[in-house]
């Protein structure tokens, strides 16, 4: 599996949180990014589950701690959705 | 326990004292020169009915009777929103004095149920008297006792009435009765207090064993004449008047004892624009109403021989120009 | 039961700021100090308990069956039991905290009505109708409603026994008006129960000296010129009202942030950390950063367990959904104050504001690009404090017809309503005036000594003072004590 998620997500959350010099990194949590507040979370759920093509469970965007757990998450659906 | 030497005991010890210090040195000062100051200020007054004045004629009551002025040898004791209760323990001060003057008394219909403001009785938390009524009234503190802390949360109050009094602000004080200044008359407003007063329950409201603590002390005492006074109010406080024997057959038991004279001078037909409230008059109607009471209470004297009211101070004007 | 409703009425007897508070503070920091590590949790539960039944004996017998129920729960759902009975074990203890809830906050006169019905007329219909709410009810229940949701969740697992747990809802310092606590942060810290550092003790006498200034100098002072226009507003003119709805946004943060410094400085000296409740509201820039810095344990908890949920579900809704949610959540905030249309409006009126906000982001970043950034901050700051000062009159009012007129008042605009002379008294406003300066002094004193340990005993004695000689006795209770 070719990885460009670490791109896309950047691009997702530049765009989401109008920040075109965003960086992130596994250990990247809300608190280390201006913007990203409980309101914004949500909203880029949303775009990641349209540009994955993945649908996440409420348990599971509730749990998300930093960027490195979502990464892992996207990962773990789109295998799941592949191998089917 | 070493963690609590860290907080540095000494400190701590050296900053308590100064503000011990401070609040007894202030409560000192502020007792003396401001809450007990002259015989005007409300405490001042109770530190005067503890002394004898043996040629004095004492008045007692609410703040409706605040403005009776007898001249040089009348005292108003009158305590604004006072219970009878309240009223009765000044009374039995006074009454425990070797003395012989008439002593006159607001003949209320209804009872306020409060001591008024309870912190002009502070200074005098010690007699057991006050002490009784302060407990009464679920008004008793600790504090009452420990100089430095009893005044807290009074002190804004307390120099607010010394202000007062040296300014006038919102009322005008000449010797031992004030006059209450009120904005000019709006017959809109006056309505709405009137309304109000429609809706509340009117009658004679003071409780029987009250009445009778008043009687009790009048039988007792035949050696002082007692001048009860009912000062007007607006007809509103009539309407639906609940218990008008019972007032009537209260009057004529008063009335029928050797030493009662009493005035009543509820109804008297004063117009809406002579009122501040339902139960206050203006000042300049207060002027007259003063002016009034001491020509009767004159008159009752002379009939009884006793002696005269000495050289009435005339004030009026004063307070007419508010 | 008419004993159960005689009792029932008797309560708020030992508010935080009564002598007797304070002797039992002093008592139980002593003991605590005293007693090896182990026995504290039990000292503290006693403390808690004998507080509590000092307010009223069945509502403790109440929330001590509550407590169990959910440590029941808490433990059920901790373990790794099949999904199913999990799923019905949290909804049932969600359902039975909320019954209890809204049984003692929103149904009162009706309970009241019920339990004179036992009661075979012994008490007035007047007085049952007045039934007190069990102290801290509305904290306690969102405190176990949290722990409960987090225990389902698998981000919390339920430590320490059935004592810790009881002490976690119902601990002295703030079981009458919070802050609510979350038991992943609070828990540990009583199991653990370790010895307050001499830091912690200085730090929670502070605290609570300035706590207590801030209640007796600030809050109780201003009360008065706010109530004196509350009770009249027909009459305010146009510059009064404003005075008023400064005074009453000021008073409000006083009175809670105040009470909130006591509950968290009394657990500083006994080594608990409390979670904060403000954050320097007044330095917002908009409505929505507002409600990070003001009354936090309860908008922190509201986004978790209220509006984060509600939003995942309807994500699909994009900006609108956001939008939705911020005002369901909050005009269920509203609601978690009262059973008032006041309440819920003052609610649904933060939630536009927030959601106007967040609609008009972008727009806002475009439009505002060639102005610096500090005068928008600043113009930010204007507008949020305005906005809270002016729905906090809703909040205030005790029906909707009164805010009504209130803002009638404030809004009467003309050259007679504006040249009008604003001060009540002149006396008590110039007193209020003093009382706001003085407050700038002691914060100032109050942060530019918070690392000084000598400083603290003359900053406690300097607070002392100004609430001795200038501290006014006002409303006798924490406003935020009734919710």
């Amino acid at each position: 599996m070719s990885d460009n998620t670490w791109q896309d997500l950047t691009n997702i959350f530049r765009s989401t949180l109008d920040d075109e010099a965003l960086t992130l990194s596994e250990s990247t949590t809300a608190k280390d990014v201006s913007g990203w507040d409980s309101i914004t979370h949500v909203l880029l759920v949303v775009a990641v589950e349209k540009h994955f093509k993945i649908k996440l469970t409420a348990g599971e965007i509730q749990k998300l701690q930093n960027v490195g757990e979502l990464v892992a998450l996207i990962r773990a659906k789109k295998s799941v959705t592949g191998a089917k | 326990m070493p963690p609590f030497k860290t907080l540095g005991w000494k400190n701590w010890i050296i900053a308590f004292l100064i503000l011990a210090g401070l609040g007894i040195g202030i409560d000192a000062v502020f007792t003396r020169y401001i809450v007990l100051r002259g015989p005007n200020s409300p405490s001042g007054r109770i530190a005067h009915l503890l002394e004898l004045n043996p040629n004095e004629i004492p008045v007692f009551g609410t703040s409706r009777v605040r403005s009776m002025d007898l001249g040089t040898n009348g005292f108003n004791y009158a305590q604004d929103a006072a219970s009878f209760a309240l009223t009765d323990v000044f009374l039995q001060i006074e009454l425990a004095k070797k003395k012989t003057t008439p002593i006159v008394v607001e003949f209320q219909f209804s009872d306020s149920g409060t001591l008024g403001d309870e912190a002009y009785l502070i200074p005098f938390a010690g007699d057991p008297r006050i002490r009784s009524v302060l407990s009464q009234f679920h008004k008793m503190s600790w504090r009452y006792f420990v100089p430095g802390l009893r005044y807290f949360g009074y002190y804004d109050w307390m120099l607010q009435d010394y202000l007062n009094e040296r300014r006038s602000f919102y009322r005008v004080t000449r010797g031992s009765i004030e006059y209450l200044r009120s904005p000019p008359f709006n017959q809109a407003r006056f309505n709405q207090i009137v309304r109000q007063r429609l809706d509340a329950d009117n009658g004679f409201l003071i409780d029987d064993s009250l009445t009778g603590r008043l009687i009790d002390e009048i039988k007792t005492h035949p050696q002082r004449l007692f001048i009860l006074v009912a000062t007007p109010v607006h007809r509103s406080c009539f309407h639906n008047f609940q218990n008008e024997d019972h007032l009537k057959s209260i009057e004529a038991r008063l009335e029928a004892m050797p030493n009662v004279e009493l005035i009543d001078w509820s109804r008297l037909p004063y117009p809406d624009t002579a009122f501040a409230d339902t139960v206050h008059l203006r000042p300049a109607e207060t002027a007259d109403l003063s002016q009034k009471f001491r020509i009767k209470v004159s008159q009752i004297l002379q009939q009884r021989n006793l002696p005269p009211l000495i050289t009435p101070e005339v004030t009026p004007g004063v307070a007419r120009a508010n | 039961m008419s004993q159960f409703v005689a009792f029932t009425l008797v309560t708020f007897q030992m508010g935080i700021d009564s002598a007797i508070y304070f002797l039992l503070l002093a008592v139980v920091a002593v003991l605590h100090a005293l007693l090896p590590g182990r026995r504290r949790v039990f000292l503290l539960l006693g403390a808690s308990l004998a507080f509590y039944a000092a307010t009223s004996l069945p509502y403790l017998l109440l929330m001590a069956v509550l407590g169990m129920t959910n440590y029941f729960a808490a433990r059920h759902l901790s373990s790794d039991s099949n999904p199913k009975s999990r799923q019905w074990v949290f909804a049932g203890a969600v359902l039975v905290n909320l019954c209890i809830l809204a049984a003692f906050k929103y149904l009162r006169g009706q309970l009241g009505h019920l339990l004179a019905g036992f009661d075979h007329g012994a008490l007035d219909s007047d007085g049952v109708a007045h039934l007190a709410a069990p102290l801290g009810i509305s904290y306690f229940v969102f405190a176990m409603i949290g722990c409960i949701t987090d225990a389902y969740r698998q981000t919390w697992r339920l430590q320490g026994g059935i004592a810790n747990f009881l002490l976690f809802g119902l601990f002295f310092p703030q079981i009458s008006s919070g802050p609510i606590p979350r038991a992943d942060r609070l828990l540990p810290q009583l199991i653990t129960s370790a010895t307050p550092t001499a830091e912690d003790r200085i730090a929670g006498l502070r605290m609570i000296a300035y706590g207590l200034f801030k209640k007796y100098v600030v809050a109780n002072r201003l009360n008065e010129y706010v109530n004196l226009v509350f009770a009249s507003p027909g009459e305010a003119t146009p510059s009064q009202a404003a005075v008023a709805c400064a005074f009453n946004f000021i008073q409000l943060y006083a009175d809670f942030s105040g009470y909130v410094d006591i509950a968290i400085g009394s657990a500083r000296l006994l080594g608990i950390h409390l979670d904060p409740n403000f954050d320097r509201p007044f330095k917002s820039t908009s409505v929505t950063e507002l409600w990070r810095r003001w009354h936090m344990t309860l908008s922190f908890w509201l986004r978790d367990y209220v509006y984060m949920p509600m939003l995942i579900r309807i994500r699909t809704l994009g900006k609108f959904g956001v939008a939705l949610a911020l005002v369901v959540t909050f005009a269920l905030c509203g609601l978690w104050h009262g059973a008032a249309w006041t309440y819920i409006l003052f609610g649904v009126s933060q939630g536009i504001a927030m959601s106007m906000e967040f609609l008009s982001k972008s727009w806002r970043s475009k439009a505002f690009r060639g102005i610096p950034p500090a005068i928008v901050a600043m113009a930010g700051n204007i507008y949020t404090i305005v906005f809270f000062a002016v729905t906090e009159v809703i909040f205030r009012s005790s029906d909707l017809a009164q805010a009504g007129t209130m803002y009638r008042a404030l809004f009467h605009w003309n050259l007679t309503t504006l040249l009008a002379y604003p001060p009540l008294d002149h006396y008590f406003l110039a007193l209020d005036l003093f009382a706001l300066f003085c407050w700038w002094v002691v914060r100032r004193w109050f942060v530019a000594t918070s690392t000084k340990t000598y400083w603290t005993p003359w900053f406690t004695m300097a607070c002392a003072g100004l609430i001795l000689f200038f501290g006014h006795l006002g409303a006798a209770h924490f406003i935020y004590a009734t919710f």
